[in-house]
């Protein structure tokens, strides 16, 4: 173990000789006996760090072309500039608002409905007392996050027909019969609904993870003042996977305008255009018209710009309240 | 551990070579982009020595003295071309073709067509799995073009290719170097003029049919066993069909008269008697139409709110899908419904499984008067849109035409569209060509095999022959087209006009919010959400949405495109 190297003022030696008051260690010297102490680290992590550089940073001085008039013939820095041309064409659309709003609101009834269902299910999970029945219920819950979107979808409309199996049920109680698809009010339900069935399951692993790192003396701790199975899980899990809900939280905000627009391809029509037509299936069906590389880039960035602003919020309100985040 | 330490240092080692796994070999399908580069470097020393042009795209000038590519010295397929003379091709083709083949080398329909043309072409398409789009603009981008390029939506690069010299026009080389493809343009304006710029200049070979007819592949059909039932003949007139329609359903034979895929599929089959069609169309004088604001929309709207309400059409053809309408067929559920030549093929031998009483029958468009011409019904442009082009870094511009020429001739077409006369797919007979019954019955199926051996499954710089859809689609499927086709007049069809960027920038926007506005309040009105009396206060939204400034921007468009 080396004390302060060539270059900067040495330390007289003080009364214990072997622990010596040093000065914090530069970036550089730290990341030098990181690299050595850890060699073949850094070398697995190689090939990923050179995909992310490749394939994530370098292409983002791409996103110029948001404020160009890109033309495949004329290339990056040959095609002229238009400034916020792009982005006025896009907030002055006459369905703007609209489109921004159903994307919004999907995400965030998204959230609100979705985000805590993992989070429940892998608490009640833990609850379970016969290992072979929780295994059957764990496997069985995330087998439908291995369907295909296509699948689902078909499944979906199949279901909602008039004459399908959810009509059926509901003609049964004596209700009457409905094609869901058809109405844009229902729109959001089928949708998040089966976004909800598909992925909580999966979802529920990292929670499942994370509650196996709760220390089990304080359960004990707990039972014998007197707490029941309710006032464990509020006062001790919960607060033990805690870091782990927030940082996924902050996550799912970070992506709140990143609506997907297969399943809404899919599960849409003009009927429901009022709450399903999101950014992406707008522009998409723009984009059937020309192939223009420039608009959509801005689109793309308008869209990262809100997540980014969500995400770093979210990051700071939560540092706030609970000290922990993501950075 | 001695062991584990030469094991990690292998996983480690392994991990580094997956960074090679992005590069691919240097074959001859490899990327555009990569390979190009190395017949490009053979070629460019002759690139500016030949045609005796340099920086100018306008038309290189026709060599002097004898020229074998040159018609009247010219000795016909195969040629005799100097030895390793290749010409390198890209073909920008479907993604289907991309699963059958890794490489142009393994179809026999294009090692053959080397063989018929004598000379060696270096094919190109887009790596499997890629989107061929993007490998396109890639391949532009980084301007290692091949020599020939086949590609969609040429049209609207046209004339930036040229004016970037990316292309060369070849107006005044066609009746050198190119007769047969310059007869056939010639001899029909519309050909002519959907392939020319806006400038009026002529660049490259494009898909055609030979016959209009081979672009209707949709329309009507009807069940036979039930207009039998009730006593009726085919409807002909809109008001025949009222008429039959209600007939199914007050005689109880069928759950849904009719049922359709989608709204737009009442587009397909329905708009013809009122005088419009959906999206935008010409009148007689050329002036541009929006279909969903005329006063014909007006009536077809309440028709279909009549039928909707009085169970006439599904409940659920808003949100109907193919499988869905399929599965319909097959329970007997529909008496009519919009198909196309395949589909209804496709349904004969289930149905023939199953039992069904059900008589399907394709049936002309409906018309407002019998006799009346058929304006709008499903059909294509005599151009798709795709053309091959011969680029600026092509070294032997007529062994190039002559190259694309052969598709259009007449042996060469029947080759495109039939394939190896000897042990093919197909035979003559009578003069008149055909797939065989084995190449039908096969197991892969005849379309299969007709993109195994022939350049015609898609599109290719051929014309397509009638014969070929004809013995393709034998039967009921041939039968249909026929009739969808009869009475067709497709001159109030919107022309494929070649917008320019600051067209389609001003417009877009409203155009985009006009077509979802007016999807929207097309299903509202069918289904009784809005009343019919609120189409005045549509007309005036779709006015508010820029409706006229669209329609003024696309008259300037077909004006341009008639001036030609």
């Amino acid at each position: 173990m080396k004390t302060a190297t060539a270059g900067r003022a040495a330390v007289p030696a003080g009364p214990n000789p072997g622990i010596l008051p040093q000065r914090k260690p530069t970036l550089w010297q730290t990341v030098v006996k990181d690299f050595r102490r850890n060699k073949y680290k850094y070398l697995i992590i190689l090939p990923v760090l050179v995909f992310f550089i490749i394939f994530a940073y370098k292409p983002m001085y791409g996103i110029l072309i948001a404020f160009k008039q890109y033309k495949p013939t004329k290339g990056i820095w040959g095609s002229p500039w238009v400034g916020l041309e792009n982005f006025r064409r896009f907030f002055s659309d006459i369905y703007f608002f609209r489109i921004l709003r159903n994307t919004f609101l999907i995400s965030l009834y998204g959230i609100l409905f979705g985000f805590p269902v993992p989070i429940l299910f892998a608490l009640l999970l833990n609850e379970i007392r016969s290992d072979r029945f929780k295994k059957t219920i764990q496997t069985a819950s995330y087998l439908p996050h291995f369907i295909s979107t296509v699948i689902i979808c078909a499944m979906l409309r199949e279901f909602t027909y008039s004459d399908g199996l959810i009509n059926d049920i509901i003609a049964a109680f004596g209700g009457q019969r409905v094609t869901f698809l058809q109405f844009s009010r229902y729109f959001r339900t089928i949708y998040i609904a089966s976004d909800i069935w598909q992925g909580f399951g999966w979802s529920s692993i990292i929670y499942l993870a994370a509650l196996t790192s709760v220390d089990q003396e304080q359960y004990e701790a707990a039972r014998i003042d007197g707490a029941g199975r309710l006032r464990q899980a509020v006062s001790i899990t919960i607060p033990g996977i805690l870091p782990t809900i927030v940082m996924l939280f902050i996550l799912r905000m970070g992506s709140i305008l990143g609506v997907g627009n297969e399943k809404i391809l899919l599960l849409y029509n003009p009927r429901t255009y009022e709450t399903a037509d999101v950014i992406s299936t707008y522009t998409y069906r723009q984009g059937l018209e020309s192939m223009d590389f420039s608009y959509s880039t801005a689109i793309g960035l308008f869209n990262s710009l809100i997540n980014i602003v969500f995400l770093l919020s979210t990051n700071v309100i939560s540092k706030k309240y609970t000290e922990i985040g993501l950075f | 551990m001695k062991v584990s330490r030469i094991f990690a240092l292998l996983l480690a080692a392994l991990l580094m070579l997956s960074l090679f796994a992005g590069c691919t070999g240097g074959t001859s399908t490899g990327t555009a982009a990569t390979t190009a580069a190395g017949t490009t470097a053979a070629t460019t020393a002759g690139t500016t020595a030949a045609a005796g042009t340099t920086a100018p795209p306008e038309t290189p000038s026709a060599p002097e003295g004898s020229d074998p590519y040159a018609e009247g010295s010219f000795a016909g397929y195969p040629m005799v071309c100097a030895a390793g003379e290749t010409l390198s091709l890209y073909l920008q083709t479907g993604p289907d073709y991309n699963k059958a083949y890794t490489s142009f080398d393994e179809s026999p329909f294009h090692v053959g067509l080397e063989e018929h043309l004598g000379v060696d072409i270096d094919w190109r398409m887009a790596p499997a799995g890629t989107d061929g789009n993007q490998a396109y603009n890639l391949m532009i981008a980084s301007g290692d073009l091949t020599e020939i390029m086949y590609v969609w939506g040429i049209n609207n690069d046209a004339q930036d290719f040229l004016d970037d010299e990316y292309i060369y026009a070849l107006t005044d080389l066609y009746p050198v170097y190119a007769p047969a493809y310059w007869k056939l343009i010639n001899d029909d304006p519309d050909k002519l003029l959907s392939t020319k710029t806006d400038s009026g200049v002529l660049y490259g070979f494009a898909f055609f049919r030979e016959d209009l007819m081979l672009g209707t592949y949709e329309g009507p059909m009807i069940r036979k066993d039930l207009l039998d039932a009730v006593g009726e003949t085919a409807p002909v007139t809109i008001d025949d069909w009222n008429r039959v329609l209600y007939k199914f359903q007050s005689e109880n034979v069928v759950k849904y008269p009719l049922s359709v895929w989608g709204g737009n599929a009442l587009n397909q089959i329905f708009t013809n008697p009122f005088g419009f069609t959906f999206g935008y169309f010409v009148d007689e004088n050329h002036k541009t139409v929006y279909g969903e604001s005329t006063e014909g929309y007006r009536e077809f709207l309440k028709l279909m709110n009549k039928w909707y309400t009085d169970g006439i059409l599904d409940p659920d053809f808003a949100t109907n899908d193919r499988p869905a309408i399929q599965t319909k067929v097959f329970a007997d559920e529909i008496g009519a419904t919009r198909t196309s030549k395949g589909t209804v093929t496709s349904y004969m031998k289930p149905l023939q499984e199953l039992g069904s009483p059900a008589e399907w029958l394709p049936l002309p468009y409906p018309v407002a008067k019998a006799g009346d011409p058929v304006y709008f019904l499903q059909a294509e442009q005599p151009s798709l849109g795709i053309q091959a082009v011969i680029t600026t870094k092509c070294h032997n511009i007529p062994l190039a035409m002559r190259v694309l020429d052969y598709g259009y001739t007449d042996e060469g077409m029947i080759y495109w569209n039939f394939g190896y006369e000897e042990g093919g797919i197909s035979e003559c007979v009578d003069g008149h060509w055909r797939y065989t019954e084995e190449a039908k019955n096969h197991p892969d199926g005849i379309s299969q095999m007709i993109q195994r051996y022939t350049g015609i499954a898609g599109n290719g710089f051929c014309l397509m022959m009638v014969d070929g859809s004809k013995s393709q689609n034998e039967g009921i499927g041939w039968e249909a087209a026929e009739t969808w086709w009869d009475g067709a007049d497709t001159s109030r069809l919107f022309p494929p006009v070649t917008p320019t960027t600051a067209e389609g920038n001003a417009i877009s926007n409203s155009a985009n919010a006009i077509s979802t506005y007016a999807s929207e309040m097309m299903y509202k009105f069918i289904m009784g959400e809005e009343s019919i009396d609120g189409f005045d206060t549509y007309l005036e939204e779709l006015r508010g949405m820029g409706l006229d400034t669209v329609l003024q921007i696309k008259d300037q468009q077909v004006a341009r495109y008639f001036a030609r």
